[in-house]
């Protein structure tokens, strides 16, 4: 009955006329960057952030959480029509959807994408509803040891999921790590490599670093090559998917909807590992494996429905013990500090009206993102021929002024630029930045309550395997490196990223 | 709403000017005429939160714009060493604290400011004070309890505070001196994850603010002493009433202007921004922050300067703390 007046709540405050208005923006532009291949939620949040700072923060995270699970929307319309993935997230989808499309099922494809969607958003809605308490009074039960434990737990997932070389997304931790390490050290006070520049006493900023490394080298990258877009010419007809379909697609949604939402939970999870594996399960429990890739409709119905379940239980850790899995919660947690609001098992007793009002937005925002998809879609077709010469230039100056506004200062726009230069330099190499920006973010939180436990212990370090909680996560740690020291799993691993690779 | 669109447009146009000229056009030369409130910290803080609301009576008592700068970044100094250089003529005012006036000349070796070289105080604006609180699932019951529990259990005596180098940290050494025990420090990243740990009980005690446990007082957290003159709260004793005389903490924000100010100057601002704060609205906004108004002249505050760098001087001198 708890349930019940919580999302009551919730759905009082989803439902003002603000947050209303608010969430459809967040959904609209987060379809319209999906849409647009090369500018993705990461860049957008990061844009956007300063401007959310005259919203009640309740009305911000609710139009930052739109922007992000309608890119994974929108993104799908791009893989299925253009065969350009919108979103990292959507690649799979290409596979599959693409093929429909050339089939003159792009429209049947479309419709199982929003409805597979809204179907994987309702039920990751519910289950956060429900975990949320139980998850946010075990974190109450976590210390320095656990948070450690945990830490080191995600870093390696962040490495086990990288696509491409385990060495550089070795190689991309640690380097994240080390910039981590720029500013006050939280346990003793005292400023390490800030080199005597007031600017870097706290560290470097968060805003910068994720601007520079994934917005500005995208879009240099993007100068480099030529405009080469292809829209589907063939008409898109028949939204309705025959009989056939629909039952191919029903299991298909289930499976990738709780596929997505497990992952989704998970530390260095989320959305694009979501729709990868989803994929690769479909694939091998079906009857019919050699028809993926030719415009199998489950093929795009699981991926999905996963990404998109995830993109909403990765707000579970996030909301209960205050850690971002992923670069876009860790940018939530960034919006919500700014906001004042410290991101952890406390947010649901504290201001219970922005912790429900955000998870009910959330179904609140799917159901808009049908009814926003389906009609629009020849809208966003059109969108696809807006010159980059116009489009890049206008995000350009966007970003400049977002960062200078998060601190009024111009030391910032230069460390972007920096970032920028440096990230693409990364995409050179085929480094991913992702494993270095939760490097970024853990590493300093990991140190943190590393030194913690090791002071409240008076520097016994058994406290990290005395502790079951602590044991487990680095048990299952120890488990994934051992998984991804294995020959004959790395090489399919290798196989499995190719394959996506070739793809996009 | 005014001001938001204003601040917008400014920064519009200053991105704009970064971005089409050179960045050496940056700094270009301050407007005479509006009166600036320079507050070191990131917008939606409890000094912004402060400095809005003073800034908001400011206008109609002055008849002029008053505008909050937030020049946030290294625990303030960035805005600090910003605001030396302003005019002083009564058009640029700062927002500070113990940790920019009382702490940093301490224990930084080079500091790009002098606190009573480069401003002139102005006035004390509220003070909060300090507690000693135990999870609520502890079997400490008071202060005393808490003393026998530190001598039978000397290598548990940690305590958290909200950051190194704080005061409640360096209120944490004074308990530690009284109680003759060495107590152990747990620095955390500001309150909120203080509050956290102390509620699930991963740390036997700690040092923070009144308002950040009150509001969990008495079920989740129990507060055993605040350390301020008088009883904050009627049901939790002080430290001074239990007999510890010289256990006091008290945490302050204050308004400085830049040394040449003149006094005449300095005099109607004060004026201005007493009679600002002992607005009733005002006093309850500022008093439902958990904090008491003072509304000092500037000599008072001169010498609350001067009596907690004295106080707190020798405690920090012994820590050995350092910044840089």
């Amino acid at each position: 009955m708890e349930l019940v007046s919580n999302l009551a709540l919730g759905f009082q405050t989803a439902i003002s006329p603000l947050n209303l208005f608010y969430c459809f923006l967040g959904v609209l532009i987060g379809t319209l960057i999906g849409v647009l291949p090369g500018i993705g939620p990461v860049q957008t949040i990061a844009i956007l952030l300063p401007a959310t700072f005259a919203l009640p923060p309740v009305t911000a995270l609710i139009m930052l959480a739109g922007i992000y699970y309608g890119a994974q929307y929108g993104g799908s319309t791009t893989s299925i029509l253009v065969n350009v993935p919108g979103e990292a997230s959507s690649v799979v989808t290409c596979m599959d959807g693409y093929q429909m499309a050339l089939q003159g099922r792009a429209g049947a494809a479309l419709t199982i994408a929003a409805l597979g969607s809204f179907f994987a958003g309702c039920f990751a809605t519910l289950l956060l509803a429900v975990l949320a308490i139980p998850l946010s009074e075990l974190a109450f039960k976590f210390g320095p040891a656990e948070y450690f434990s945990l830490m080191v737990f995600g870093l390696i997932g962040s490495i086990v999921f990288a696509s491409g070389s385990v060495i550089k997304a070795v190689g991309m931790v640690v380097l994240g790590l080390i910039l981590g390490m720029v500013g006050t050290d939280i346990t003793s006070g005292t400023q390490r490599f800030s080199f005597g520049i007031p600017e870097l006493a706290d560290g470097l900023g968060f805003v910068p670093l994720a601007m520079g490394l994934f917005g500005i080298s995208e879009i240099i990258k993007s100068l480099e090559r030529r405009e080469k877009r292809e829209v589907l010419k063939s008409k898109i007809m028949g939204f309705w998917m025959s009989k056939k379909e629909i039952k191919a697609a029903a299991p298909a949604v289930v499976r990738g909807t709780l596929t997505g939402s497990l992952l989704g939970i998970l530390p260095g999870g989320g959305v694009i590992l979501a729709s990868f594996i989803s994929y690769m399960l479909e694939k091998k429990i079906s009857r019919d494996p050699q028809s993926f890739g030719k415009g199998n409709i489950r093929g795009v119905a699981s991926p999905e429905s996963a990404n998109n379940a995830a993109s909403q239980t990765c707000f579970v850790p996030l909301l209960t013990l205050g850690i971002p899995s992923n670069v876009i919660l860790a940018m939530m947690a960034g919006a919500m500090i700014i906001h004042g609001i410290q991101p952890g098992p406390r947010v649901i007793s504290s201001n219970p009206s922005l912790f429900w009002g955000v998870i009910v937005s959330m179904w609140v925002g799917n159901l808009m993102l049908v009814i926003l998809n389906l009609p629009l879609i020849g809208i966003w077709v059109k969108l696809l021929s807006v010159p980059y010469r116009l489009l890049y230039p206008a995000i350009l100056l966007f970003c400049c002024i977002g960062i200078y506004s998060v601190n009024n200062n111009t030391f910032d726009i230069g460390l972007t630029a920096l970032f920028g230069l440096l990230g693409y330099t990364f995409a050179k190499l085929e480094c991913e930045p992702a494993p270095l920006i939760l490097g970024f973010v853990l590493g300093p939180m990991m140190e943190e309550n590393l030194r913690r436990g090791m002071l409240l212990s008076r520097g016994d370090p058994s406290i990290f395997f005395t502790r079951p909680l602590s044991l487990a996560f680095l048990l299952m740690a120890l488990a994934m490196l051992i998984v991804i020291a294995l020959p004959a799993i790395r090489r399919k691993r290798e196989d499995a990223f190719r394959e996506e690779g070739e793809k996009s | 709403m005014r001001s938001i669109i204003s601040k917008w447009v400014g920064m519009v146009v200053i991105a704009a000017v970064v971005v089409f000229l050179s960045v050496s056009l940056g700094s270009a030369q301050e407007i005479k005429g509006p009166i600036k409130i320079i507050v070191p910290y990131p917008a939606g803080g409890g000094s912004d939160v402060l400095a809005r609301l003073i800034a908001d009576k400011l206008k109609d008592s002055l008849s002029q714009t008053v505008i909050v700068e937030n020049k946030p970044g290294a625990g303030g100094r960035i805005g600090t060493e910003y605001a030396k250089g302003q005019p002083a003529d009564g058009s640029s005012m700062l927002f500070v604290n113990p940790a920019l006036f009382v702490v940093s000349p301490m224990v930084y070796s080079k500091l790009s400011y002098d606190p009573d070289k480069d401003f002139n105080p102005l006035s004390q604006i509220n003070t909060y004070e300090f507690v000693l609180s135990v999870p609520g699932s502890s079997s400490i019951k008071d202060v005393k309890g808490l003393m026998e529990w530190m001598k039978k259990n000397p290598k548990q005596a940690n305590y958290g505070s909200p950051a190194a180098g704080s005061l409640p940290h360096f209120f944490g050494l004074m308990i530690s001196k009284y109680a003759g025990v060495e107590m152990v420090h747990a620095p955390y990243s500001g309150s909120a994850p203080l509050v956290t740990a102390l509620i699930g009980a991963q740390i036997p005690m700690a040092v923070d603010v009144f308002d950040t446990h009150i509001q969990h007082h008495p079920d989740k957290i129990r507060i055993l002493a605040t350390a301020g003159a008088s009883r904050k709260h009627p049901d939790i004793p002080t430290f001074k009433e239990l007999g510890y005389k010289d256990i006091e903490g008290v945490g302050w924000n204050g308004i400085v202007v830049p040394s040449k100010t003149p006094k005449p100057v300095i005099d109607k601002l004060n004026q201005a921004v007493v009679k600002a704060i002992k607005m009733p609205d005002v006093t309850q906004k500022i008093q439902q922050m958990g904090s008491d108004v003072t509304g000092t002249t500037a000599e008072e505050f001169g010498n609350i300067l001067k009596h907690d760098r004295e106080k707190w001087g020798p405690i920090i001198k012994a820590s050995g703390f350092k910044a840089d």
